[in-house]
């Protein structure tokens, strides 16, 4: 680099740095991302916009509102000098969506919540470009608002990127901003639509999870395996494998013979089984499941348990015999399955566990 | 009004988690004119955290419950011990607290696929309705940010290209979603959405800023900025690259240390590099003017303790020798458990 362009560089440096610093403090501008800048009572004011096409809106013109904003634009009586390319990016904008409006009028009887996906609704929406500038990425190629003292950081120090005056950006943002408030008006039902929708698949997942039957790590491993599932919606069906719960027993004659009732403690572990949820919101779950029980005071014992419904779960159990001439223990045991996490977290502030 | 999205990275978190984040970058703002004798960071700016630390909460709950439930009843001595309580019994105390606090939450999140996509749920609807209110309470053209930690950089990864690229509805098109909806800037502190990769590919998702895929459609941001430290523990391996991902991607190479816990939060942001382009991406250009960056950055001294900072180099380096091409998550995990000072939330020794 020669002595002659540093010396310039150095210059225009030093005149970027006061430029800046000469400006720090000073009050919202039209270059600033806040909309502190802006007059309510100018025409192009988004609310005034909306207002002034009101009737149009209800009647669904949507083609002919857009045409509106361009050929207003293109009437715009700012000082467009220097930047007359980027007016004319707006323009192009407006003209494009005009485009797409038309096509969905005339091939889709403007039914429009059905189709935008031939629709960009976010074209006009105000972007950070660079470090901080105001810019509009939705366009093609995207506009920025480049102020002066700025002109040697980028993206304005690209040519399709002028410095604007304070006229000509206030003129690109309030015509952008009402453009993307008409367009956020078209597409508001569509809106809803969509945050109801992860709302109903939120409440899934936590019915499914949070509030499902409990899986323990291999659980977990084993259902992500063989089930499937997208972020929609949850699996509707879970599968049970060597699941260890609490479980209280009691023998079968023991509720005809007050003698013979003698609740007891026992290690539950389902074999396998398997669950299926129920409802829009997977609010409810129903399942089967072949049951091994281990006490202290008795030999092993197996059979099924039988959840119709959440919170209920219970199933009979025959234990095998210690005596070797029999198999079996000939009185078959009650096996209720007792979900202590619901117990705990019902009871955590009560017990103040 | 700009809306910034808080996101944490791993361990436990409580309901204030992210005050001494916004503290500190009210504390920073002040060091600058435009905010001094302006607007307040505040007065553009609303924080927004977001919780999801809550569902594996839930979830060692339920696991603890059930398991002490069974270990405390007359059954209890029929279970066998297993190898996570031998694991358990190979750790101190200290260590075991900063497993089940930190690292258990990154196990959960790589290899639990179901509630992998449980906490995205979390992620995406309180997302979905924070836009819909601010929406409704300061207007369409409000903007949306977000700024990630650690976990948190991956959790919201995935979060973000969920919400944008699912079909929610079978008929409508997905308006929250490129091109219909764009947010303004993601800046990920110690990425990690690399590290933690699953079912969603980093390199091709539309967490991308525009013109990073040439294809709007698939572009759901402004700016991405990618903050890396040299010497955060957490992120020794597969970091992101950006250099496909266009203008737009920005990335913040870091190597000071102010704190022993160098992964932390305001670790990061503690650094001009990082605080100056999130108050510009959030209050403009000149809320920062390049005299003032170019004296915050020379007066940001990376440290003076320089005993301190060798020590700590030597063990960055000494675990870095240990990790090559073919290394795994497990073994980045044993490192960060070894170097649990220099990663744990709650351990901040400033230096």
């Amino acid at each position: 680099m020669g002595m002659r362009q540093r010396a310039v560089k150095t210059v225009v440096l030093i005149s970027f740095l006061m430029t800046g610093m000469a400006s720090a403090g000073q009050a919202q501008d039209v270059f600033d991302p806040s909309d502190a800048w802006m007059d309510e009572g100018d025409l192009r004011y988004y609310e005034n916009v909306i207002a002034q096409h009101w009737e149009m809106i209800e009647q669904e013109q949507w083609a002919d509102i857009f045409k509106n904003l361009a050929s207003e634009a293109d009437e715009s009586n700012v000082d467009w000098s220097g930047a007359e390319e980027v007016r004319q990016r707006l323009i192009d904008g407006f003209n494009e969506t005009v485009g797409e409006i038309s096509r969905i009028d005339s091939e889709h009887n403007g039914v429009y919540i059905l189709h935008l996906d031939l629709l960009n609704t976010g074209r006009f929406a105000e972007g950070a470009v660079g470090q901080g500038f105001v810019g509009y990425n939705g366009m093609s190629p995207s506009i920025v608002l480049c102020m002066e003292g700025a002109e040697t950081a980028a993206p304005c120090n690209q040519s399709r990127n002028p410095v604007l005056t304070e006229a000509q950006a206030e003129d690109i943002r309030y015509r952008a901003n009402a453009a993307n408030e008409l367009l956020l008006l078209l597409r508001a039902e569509a809106d809803e639509v969509i945050i109801n929708a992860i709302e109903t698949s939120y409440k899934r997942w936590v019915n499914f999870l949070d509030k499902g039957f409990v899986m323990f790590p291999w659980e977990i491993s084993l259902n992500s395996n063989l089930l499937n599932w997208d972020i929609r919606t949850p699996p509707s069906t879970q599968f049970i494998f060597l699941h260890p719960s609490l479980a209280i027993q009691v023998p079968l004659d023991g509720f005809t013979d007050p003698v013979e009732f003698r609740a007891k403690e026992a290690l539950m572990i389902e074999l396998a089984g398997h669950l299926w949820y129920r409802g829009d919101y997977f609010d409810n779950f129903a399942g089967v499941s072949g049951t091994v029980v281990l006490r202290e005071d008795l030999p092993p014992g197996i059979g099924f348990l039988v959840r119709p419904g959440r919170g209920l779960a219970a199933g009979l159990n025959w234990h095998f015999s210690a005596n070797e001439q029999k198999r079996f223990i000939k009185t078959p045991f009650l096996s209720v399955s007792v979900d202590l996490f619901q117990i705990i977290s019902t009871n955590r502030g009560r017990l103040d566990i | 009004m700009h809306i910034l999205f808080l996101i944490h990275g791993m361990g436990r978190q409580m309901d204030g988690w992210a005050e001494p984040v916004t503290d500190l970058l009210q504390e920073k703002a002040n060091q600058y004119k435009y905010f001094r004798d302006g607007t307040t960071l505040q007065d553009q700016v609303v924080f927004e955290p977001i919780r999801y630390d809550n569902v594996f909460d839930d979830l060692l709950d339920r696991w603890h419950d059930n398991f002490s439930g069974i270990m405390s009843s007359e059954a209890g001595p029929l279970i066998p011990e297993g190898k996570l309580i031998d694991l358990m019994d190979s750790m101190d105390k200290e260590e075991r607290e900063f497993f089940w606090s930190h690292v258990a939450d990154v196990l959960i999140y790589r290899f639990f696929p179901l509630y992998r996509d449980r906490i995205r749920i979390e992620v995406i609807r309180a997302i979905a309705q924070k836009i819909q209110h601010y929406r409704d309470q300061f207007g369409n053209n409000t903007r949306f940010s977000f700024l990630a930690h650690s976990l948190g950089t991956a959790v919201i990864h995935d979060s973000l290209h969920l919400l944008g690229a699912t079909e929610w509805d079978d008929e409508i098109a997905n308006v929250m979603g490129p091109p219909h909806t764009r947010f303004q800037s993601l800046f990920m502190l110690a990425n990690t959405s690399r590290i933690l990769q699953s079912d969603i590919d980093v390199t091709d998702s539309i967490v991308c800023p525009v013109g990073g895929h040439g294809d709007q459609n698939r572009e759901y941001l402004d700016q991405y900025v990618n903050v890396f430290h040299k010497y955060d523990p957490i992120t020794l391996m597969w970091q992101v690259n950006g250099k496909s991902l266009g203008s737009n991607f920005q990335q913040i190479n870091l190597s000071h240390f102010r704190d022993v816990n160098i992964h932390d939060f305001n670790h990061y942001l503690d650094h001009p590099a990082v605080h100056i382009p999130l108050f510009r991406t959030l209050c403009g250009f000149r809320s920062v003017v390049p005299a003032e960056q170019l004296l915050a950055m020379e007066a940001y001294k990376d440290i003076d303790r320089q005993s301190v900072i060798t020590e700590l180099q030597n063990r960055i380096e000494g675990a870095k020798s240990n990790i090559d091409e073919d290394s795994t998550l497990m073994d980045l995990i044993k490192i960060w458990v070894k170097l649990k000072k220099m990663v744990g939330g709650d351990l901040n020794i400033p230096i």
